[in-house]
């Protein structure tokens, strides 16, 4: 059934920014390796290693709780971290399955925007560390 | 809490040119090396970090004449390891702070479309320098005790494997023969009975800007600037970033 996204769950090294989020996108997706051979009328593919990236547009703040002080208290840029994310923050079901795994922040902006406007940030992990592959429970 | 950004301040050498600018942008990036390896059980590709890069731009209402941001631009274009501090609420003591050394790479010091605002851009690359997230220590104000103290603040203590990194910024020096003394000193108490100078600026007797590093370990978890002024009624105005890293 179509619903809207607004009530999604993230957390980040085990402390929830929910609230503090805009965005979250987490396009997973695995290398196509052509495998087409003689006789084919059609390209064929092998499945390939997976990837992914998380990246998380927040509202940026800078007080206790806030994405800026969580981000720099899990290392920041470099730092391996584990990640949670579902689409509501229900308990974790079949209808609400969680995605998780362990990420290299690659990516984020402490400060900046445009003049009077809303003080915005963005996060972007690729995989890295012992959780690398996403992992999806329903329970 | 959310809040929007009206207050931002950019530092650029000597130059407070936060009046100028209507955007700024401090992305801050790692280059993930693809490590992954053979072995049963790989399904998913696996990165490690690689070299960090740091980098700011920034666009505003351009202007001409003396420090002007089409001055303050030319003269540090391709200039490498100039001091560049940003803050996001004003700047005031106690509040966060990113500062590096930048090499100034592009900027556009004339041109746009017929009827826009004429309007100038600036990107900046890390020159000799990581990005470093701190504090201000001295906000920046008008000074002209002949010697003074900061607050101690504690900011905390440097591993073997850090560094504590201090940028001092001095916007206008007024006064006969004028000079400027400024110091990082920690100790283990807000008391400051014992202090220990850890990073010592070069005297100044004008405007300008220096960046500076002391290796850990220092145990000491409390930090305070200190500043002497000499000259004839002298006056000086400057401020004190400070961050471990």
């Amino acid at each position: 059934m179509a619903e809207k996204l607004n009530d999604a769950f993230f957390s980040l090294g085990g402390t929830e920014l929910s609230s503090k989020v805009k965005t979250i996108r987490l396009p997973e997706s695995v290398e196509a390796l052509d495998d087409t051979t003689m006789g084919d009328g059609t390209k064929s593919n092998l499945a390939g290693l997976k990837d992914w990236s998380l990246e998380v547009d927040f509202v940026q703040g800078y007080g206790a709780g806030e994405v800026d002080t969580v981000i720099a208290a899990a290392g920041g840029i470099g730092t391996i971290v584990a990640f949670v994310v579902r689409k509501s923050s229900d308990a974790v079901g079949s209808a609400n399955p969680s995605w998780s795994g362990t990420g290299l922040i690659q990516e984020y902006q402490p400060v900046g925007g445009d003049v009077g406007g809303l003080h915005m940030t963005r996060l972007k992990l690729v995989p890295a560390g012992a959780s690398n592959a996403l992992t999806r429970a329903t329970a | 809490m959310a809040q929007k950004l009206t207050d931002a301040v950019i530092w650029i050498g000597q130059y407070d040119v936060s009046g100028d600018h209507n955007m700024v942008r401090l992305p801050e990036s790692v280059e993930p090396l693809k490590a992954t390896t053979f072995g049963s059980g790989v399904t998913t590709h696996k990165n490690i970090a690689g070299l960090k890069t740091a980098g700011c731009e920034g666009s505003g209402v351009l202007s001409y004449g003396a420090d002007s941001i089409e001055d303050v631009l030319r003269s540090k274009f391709a200039v490498a390891e100039v001091p560049n501090s940003f803050m996001a609420e004003g700047g005031q003591a106690g509040e966060l702070a990113w500062f590096f050394k930048s090499l100034l790479t592009e900027y556009t010091p004339v041109g746009g479309d017929v009827g826009a605002l004429h309007a100038f851009t600036f990107k900046a690359a890390a020159s000799k320098s990581p990005l470093v997230r701190g504090q201000v220590m001295a906000a920046k104000t008008a000074r002209t005790s002949s010697s003074n103290s900061g607050t101690p603040v504690q900011v905390g203590a440097v591993t073997a494997a850090q560094r504590v990194y201090a940028a001092l910024h001095v916007f206008a020096v007024s006064g006969t023969n004028p000079t400027l003394d400024v110091t990082v000193k920690s100790d283990d108490g807000v008391g400051f009975a014992s202090p220990t100078t850890r990073i010592t600026f070069a005297q100044l007797a004008a405007a300008g800007a220096e960046f500076k590093s002391a290796a850990g370990a220092i145990t000491d978890d409390f930090w305070r600037i200190d500043w002497t002024i000499g000259g004839t009624d002298p006056s000086f105005t400057f401020a004190v970033v400070l961050g471990i890293l």
